[in-house]
């Protein structure tokens, strides 16, 4: 076991990089980027949870002087992005999903004047019914959210996920396992959609280049898988759009997807001038995603030495209008539901449903934290049922090197009882 | 219309419209990089800057009221090669992470300790609450702050022992 001394960098305080821009405010975030010819950009958001659009008129901002552009999807290719399913529009095409999408966006020369022109574009909607509850979304004459990609990406608004349509895990058999079971304990859990909220709202700026090219700056984190819907939103090639992620001034997941760069794209080849785009926190805390809110139903089995024998669960969880990273994130929620626990026989199945609600975001954790709070509420739970210690009963049943995961991986290395055991001492466990 | 005013010291003069607020002024016009645009309420104090001695959110002044004023930004503290001692602080803290909202930490705690320089704990609270943070928290901040202050202690003692050494220097010398 090595201890600090015998590492240079493990366990010492060493200073950062950035430290002294951070502290003299040398460091620049996209707020701080400005371009000669630079216009504002500001958008007009959905005041619907889901509606059809009749008619957007943008005639009395267009008068306005210095007001270049306003943008709909009458400007953009027809073209949809996301991580997994294309089925995101860089601005609302025929209908709006959730409240906070937007519907179109205006370039103007300040700030102020676009923020006049936005108030002056007129949107009118049809109100249509809307379904916010992900297990509400399932169930049989629930409002379909998506019609377009009906038989690919959804079926009902069930966002498919697998050749099984749910992630489905299989290990054993539960029937049995609950047969041989001393204790069996049955709870639901749910998880609400916590928004990531960084100080530093959303932001981009895009200028296209003398090169017939386009350089954006933007507040992502991973601004290199947005290059391609940038690139198909302004109609470039990869080559010619060059992404750029200065200083970010937080995240915690949420600058983890696509935001506003193909929409601040576009407006900067509408209008062949540097666009900025920066949302208010008012505005981030409407368009950008929250952590999905995931409904779980388990049933632990045991015997009465504490021994895990079989578990059975199942969760909902919404990933809101479009499908972003539900996927990836319900995929880790299948793999992770059982926890860091070896139990022989297992039975799960998780389902992504699509809500009138603010896109699915990955958020501190990318869908560990869910499941971990409701299986080890459940642990602790199953404890008190046995009168056993809530930490004897995790050691007897965690991860041992030597076995294998539900879904077949070699445990190798996993330190679990070594982190247990420090935990303990340091918290002073059963002192 | 024409508006002046002194930016760290030097005298500055713009034109502006009457609705502008002086974060637009600072951001827009003048390009002040310290200064954070975020949520334009006044609810998170990224663009905190000392208007005649007061910490204020720039996002909620109008630019046209600080006419004749002094306004103080993160520049005129220090930079990387000469910073003041309350930057340093924040830095051997390591009193941020992502660095957002720290400018306005720092503008807040000059705007308290230019008024006040022993603030009692109590007292550095109520000086940092206006800015929120989402990354480190309020530990940090709240030591760095402490830290300059028992720091600043130690130097004005050194500088009484300093002032006494002279004098009796200057008793001795005085006896030749």
């Amino acid at each position: 076991m090595y201890e600090k001394q015998d590492y240079e960098v493990i366990g010492h305080s060493r200073p950062r990089n950035d430290a002294p821009g951070q502290v003299t405010g040398t460091v620049q975030y996209v707020c701080d980027l400005h371009l000669p010819g630079m216009l504002y950009a500001k958008p007009v958001l959905s005041t619907e949870h889901h509606a059809r659009i009749l008619s957007i008129d943008a005639s009395a901002a267009l008068a306005l002087p210095g007001v270049h552009c306003v943008a709909t999807s009458a400007d953009a290719p027809d073209y949809c992005y996301g991580v997994t399913d294309h089925d995101t529009p860089c601005l609302a095409v025929n209908k709006v999903r959730y409240k906070g999408e937007m519907v179109a966006c205006v370039a103007a020369e300040s700030y102020a004047l676009a923020c006049k022109a936005a108030s002056l574009v007129k949107v009118e909607y049809e109100r249509l019914p809307a379904v916010f509850d992900p297990r509400d979304a399932l169930k049989p004459g629930a409002p379909v959210i998506h019609d377009e990609c009906q038989g690919t990406s959804y079926e009902g608004n069930l966002l498919l996920a697998g050749p099984g349509k749910t992630l489905k895990l299989r290990v054993g058999d539960v029937d049995k396992g609950f047969a041989e079971s001393d204790v069996i304990l049955e709870r639901e859990f749910c998880t609400n959609p916590q928004k990531p909220l960084p100080i530093e709202p959303f932001a981009t700026l895009a200028a296209p280049d003398d090169e017939g090219g386009l350089t954006v700056w933007s507040t992502q984190q991973c601004v290199f898988g947005i290059a391609e819907h940038v690139a198909s939103i302004v109609q470039l090639p990869m080559s010619k759009v060059r992404m750029v992620a200065p200083a970010v001034g937080g995240g915690f997941g949420e600058k983890n997807q696509v935001g506003t760069e193909p929409v601040t794209a576009l407006l900067a080849k509408l209008t062949n001038r540097p666009v900025k785009l920066e949302l208010t926190t008012e505005e981030s805390l409407m368009f950008t995603g929250t952590k999905h809110p995931m409904y779980f139903t388990y049933k632990l089995g045991a015997k009465r030495d504490g021994t895990l024998v079989a578990l059975k669960w199942d969760c909902v969880t919404g990933c809101g209008a479009y499908s972003s990273v539900a996927k990836l994130i319900s995929g880790k929620v299948a793999f992770w539901g059982a926890g860091p626990y070896l139990i022989p026989n297992q039975w799960s199945d998780v389902k992504i449903a699509c809500t009138n609600k603010q896109i699915g975001s990955a958020m501190r954790g990318f869908g560990m934290g869910q499941p971990t709070f409701a299986l080890e509420v459940l642990m602790d739970m199953l404890a008190e049922e046995l009168g056993m210690d809530p930490l004897e009963l995790r050691k007897k049943n965690m991860f041992r090197d030597g076995e294998h995961m539900s879904t077949g991986q070699a445990i190798r290395a996993s330190g679990i009882g070594l982190c247990l055991d420090k935990v303990a001492e340091a918290s002073g466990w059963g002192k | 219309m024409k508006l002046t005013f002194f930016l760290n010291g030097r005298e500055v003069t713009c034109d502006i419209s009457p609705e502008m607020t002086l974060l637009t002024v600072l951001k827009e016009l003048l390009h002040v990089n310290s200064v954070k645009r975020a949520c334009l309420q006044g609810e998170c104090g990224a663009c905190t800057v000392i208007v005649d001695g007061d910490a204020m959110n720039s996002c909620l002044i109008l630019a046209a009221t600080v006419g004749g004023k002094h306004v103080e930004t993160l520049e005129s503290l220090g930079d990387s090669q000469h910073m003041h001692p309350l930057q340093k602080a924040f830095l051997d803290t390591g009193a941020f992470q992502c660095g957002f909202c720290t400018p306005g930490f720092i503008m807040s705690a000059k705007a308290l300790l230019d008024k006040n320089p022993h603030p009692t704990e109590e007292e550095i609270r109520y000086g940092l609450s206006g800015n929120l943070c989402r990354c480190t928290g309020y530990v940090k901040p709240l030591e760095a702050v402490k830290a300059y202050v028992a720091a600043q202690s130690d130097i004005k003692v050194n500088e009484d022992a300093v002032q006494a050494v002279k004098a009796a220097a200057e008793q001795m010398g005085g006896a030749h």
